[in-house]
């Protein structure tokens, strides 16, 4: 019998382990079919995880109006443990709000900005990048988004740990890079000093984002050159692939076949995937069967961009991880839409 | 050798649940509303050691620490010496790290300062106690060691990876997945070892003292009560499969190990009180199925030698630093316990046992010493609760606080490579 993959991939928000239903929603966001809608709706409903924002994202993504009286109640009532202490409560009501606004709803503005009131790292570094994309040009969404100044995001009102703690600092590397200000690279080039190589990989990547200027790619290409460790060489090479210096997408094709560390060659397909030229496959391909798992899904993920067949992704779907199989499932599913 | 050289072990136990647990509350994870009380009482066990002519005690406690940095450590090794008479360096303590246990002053009060020092003086009488009682059933023993594997999880990694390569917690602490970003994947192995030190008299099937540890870093909730938690869950198990037996529990080095997803946690006090309840005893009986059946019950000896090394950062420390690491080995024939610093990672843990010379290795954390938690390097890169404030420096600025208890890069290496010292000496000599 076959299976459908779309029902698989809407199967899986029903697993058990939760990181295996926020991946499925994860994934059916980004087919954006609207078949996905009910029961991702459900899904962030019911589960009790702080994992479930990204069925809440992939509400947002796919852009169904419909949803939005569920992402209100979310937005007031998370349905997680109160952990008062950390953000169990802070991070699942403030993506629910996110998600309003790019539905066109404005309700969540009013928490959004108690957060900010409160300079809470949810606002000003988790959610800043998210805050910073919505499209909208409401003046709620725009009173927001004048809120993450570089000021507020690194002056002395940022927490004391915002910078000292690598998951806020790469985020807030991210939204600098949004801005994109003279004042928001001279931070990012301090955080291209960071201790943490995953920092040091973010305000590489936010330094040239949108292209950068002439002083930042030189900047990133000599991180690209001169880092210490493989993640942040091979993030910036990708930064400046991304920027248009074809030559650098070479390099983290030699990376594809050089790197050991199973995260970093993650890394490397995926952002092979991202720059999506099929001259690539092979680099990519070469990992189907790697023993890690992750490595596994990124170059399903990576070969449905490059221009991949089926096989490959049907050969997936009986792989012995379920992350696996439904990416593989999603590799069909988005084939399907572009055949169709 | 004589047949007075051979191994005798005792075993005593005594009650340390705070006598006005109203005025109180237990420390880590600051609780919001007053203490109500006791759910289940607090324990102290203590298993005494006799081989060669040399005494040695074992201990294990319901206990979150022993406050290295209030005196409670040194007070503790004191006063036991005194009472039996055992060199101080042959006492290994430790506790398990339960957040519902060793308590603060509920508020500033002179009554509730009051309670405090009357339930601190409880626990250290308690251990004082305990030994002696062990002491006292010295009798002719025999021991065996194994290690085993939970069949399903207990104490579970707490700390996820993003796709962007930094850290968070999971599960009840302090997790968040930003838009953007997913999870890869939790960032170290979960906790599935155990080893198990079966004590009996020759000549018997049964053990009087099972020993296990086992790595966690158990805080299933910050309910306003004082409780054994996990830790006590499963010596009550432990007994009840072995009628007569006393069980020592200790949680080994496992600092990014959880108790928590097993099941929801409720949003009200009634029915978190019951899914407390429920959880322990769910944790307990998952630990006590895969545990009871690998209980030893051949391969005993009676060692006739138990050697010891000890070690102590006192020398390259300020006065009253909380980074004071007391390391501290007994070992008998080819079983080594080692009393240590608790907060270490897992991974760490699980480095040391593999590389250990002794066939048995028994990690006995939270000894009171080296308060706070201690990573391998690349968690400091990664980020998350327990290195949000970032690596120590590598010496500390003039002025610096002795109450620092942030790790340096290298602090866990240097911990696990100095007790490895230790124990590759204790084999040579041994």
């Amino acid at each position: 019998m076959t299976v459908n993959p779309l029902d698989m991939l809407i199967a899986g928000l029903l697993a058990d382990d939760v990181l295996v239903r926020a991946d499925a929603a994860r994934l059916l966001g980004l087919t954006g079919r609207k078949e996905a809608v009910a029961p991702l709706a459900a899904y962030v409903a019911e589960c009790r995880h702080c994992t479930k924002t990204a069925g809440i994202e992939a509400l947002a993504r796919i852009g169904d109006r419909s949803v939005c009286g569920v992402l209100r109640r979310i937005a007031e009532w998370p349905n997680v443990p109160d952990d008062w202490y950390w953000f169990f409560h802070r991070g699942v009501r403030a993506a629910a709000c996110v998600a309003l606004l790019s539905l066109g709803d404005d309700a969540g503005a009013g928490y959004l900005g108690e957060l900010a009131d409160r300079k809470h790292d949810v606002f000003y570094a988790w959610f800043a990048p998210a805050i910073l994309r919505l499209k909208r040009r409401s003046p709620a969404v725009t009173a927001l988004k004048a809120r993450l100044t570089v000021e507020a995001l690194t002056g002395e009102g940022a927490g004391r740990t915002r910078f000292t703690n690598p998951g806020t600092a790469a985020m807030v590397a991210e939204a600098l890079g949004l801005i994109n200000s003279d004042e928001a690279r001279t931070h990012l080039r301090k955080l291209a000093q960071h201790q943490s190589r995953y920092v040091r990989a973010a305000a590489a990547v936010a330094l040239v984002s949108g292209g950068g200027r002439r002083a930042e790619r030189e900047f990133v290409a000599e991180m690209a050159e001169r880092d210490r460790t493989d993640f942040v060489r091979i993030k910036a090479a990708y930064a400046l692939a991304q920027a248009g210096e074809h030559n650098r997408a070479q390099a983290l094709a030699r990376f594809a076949g050089s790197v050991e560390d199973p995260f970093d060659l993650a890394t490397t397909v995926d952002a092979l995937g991202q720059l999506g030229r099929r001259e690539f496959l092979p680099h990519v391909r070469k990992h189907l069967n790697h023993q890690d798992p992750y490595v596994r899904q990124r170059c399903v993920e990576a070969m449905e961009r490059l221009g991949a067949s089926v096989r490959d992704a049907r050969k997936k779907l009986n792989d012995p991880d379920q992350r696996v199989r439904l990416s593989a499932a999603q590799f069909l599913v988005l084939r399907e839409a572009r055949k169709g | 050798m004589t047949t007075q050289d051979l191994l005798q072990a005792g075993v005593g136990t005594a009650d340390i649940t705070p006598p006005r647990p109203e005025l109180l509350k237990p420390t880590g994870m600051g609780r919001l509303v007053p203490t109500r009380g006791v759910l289940d009482p607090l324990r102290v066990e203590a298993l005494a050691l006799r081989a060669g002519g040399e005494m040695a005690f074992i201990t294990t406690s319901d206990l979150r620490t022993l406050f290295t940095e209030h005196g409670m450590h040194e007070e503790l090794v004191r006063r036991i010496a005194r009472r039996t008479g055992c060199d101080s360096r042959r006492i290994l303590l430790s506790a398990v790290h339960n957040h519902c246990s060793s308590p603060e002053a509920a508020d500033s009060s002179r009554k509730a300062k009051a309670a405090l020092r009357e339930a601190n003086e409880k626990i250290i009488s308690g251990f004082v106690e305990a030994c002696a009682k062990a002491q006292e059933t010295l009798r002719p023993a025999e021991i065996a060691a194994a290690t085993t594997e939970l069949a399903s999880p207990v104490g579970v990694n707490r700390r996820m990876v993003l796709s962007n390569g930094t850290g968070i917690n999971c599960w009840g602490a302090g997790p968040i997945v930003p838009f953007g970003h997913w999870v890869v994947g939790p960032a170290g192995p979960d906790s599935r070892r155990v080893d198990i030190l079966a004590v009996r008299e020759p000549g018997t099937r049964t053990p009087f003292a099972i020993l296990t540890t086992y790595h966690s870093h158990p805080h299933l909730y910050e309910l306003p009560y004082f409780s054994g938690e996990f830790p006590g869950g499963v010596k009550r198990r432990m007994e009840s499969l072995f009628p007569g037996a006393v069980s020592l529990h200790a949680s080994a080095v496992g600092g990014d190990i959880d108790l928590h997803t097993v099941h929801p946690k409720q949003d009200y006090e009634p029915q978190q009180v019951k899914w407390f309840r429920e959880s322990v005893e769910l944790l307990s009986d998952r630990f006590a199925r895969t545990v009871a059946p690998a209980v030893p019950t051949d391969g005993f000896a009676r060692p006739d030698r138990l050697v010891h090394e000890y070690y102590t950062s006192k020398p390259q420390e300020s006065p009253g630093s909380s980074r004071l690491t007391i390391l501290n080995i007994v070992a008998l024939a080819d079983i080594a316990l080692v009393s240590m610093p608790g907060e270490i990672f897992h991974t760490c843990g699980l480095d040391l046992l593999s590389r250990s010379p002794f066939s048995h290795t028994f990690l006995l954390g939270y000894n009171g010493s080296r308060e706070g938690y201690a990573p391998y390097p690349i968690v400091f890169e990664q980020g998350s609760y327990e290195v949000m404030r970032g690596p120590a420096p590598d010496v500390d600025p003039p002025g610096a606080s002795a109450y620092g208890v942030r790790a340096r890069t290298w602090t866990a290496q240097r911990i696990v490579e100095k007790t490895l010292e230790l124990l590759v000496r204790l084999k040579q000599n041994s």
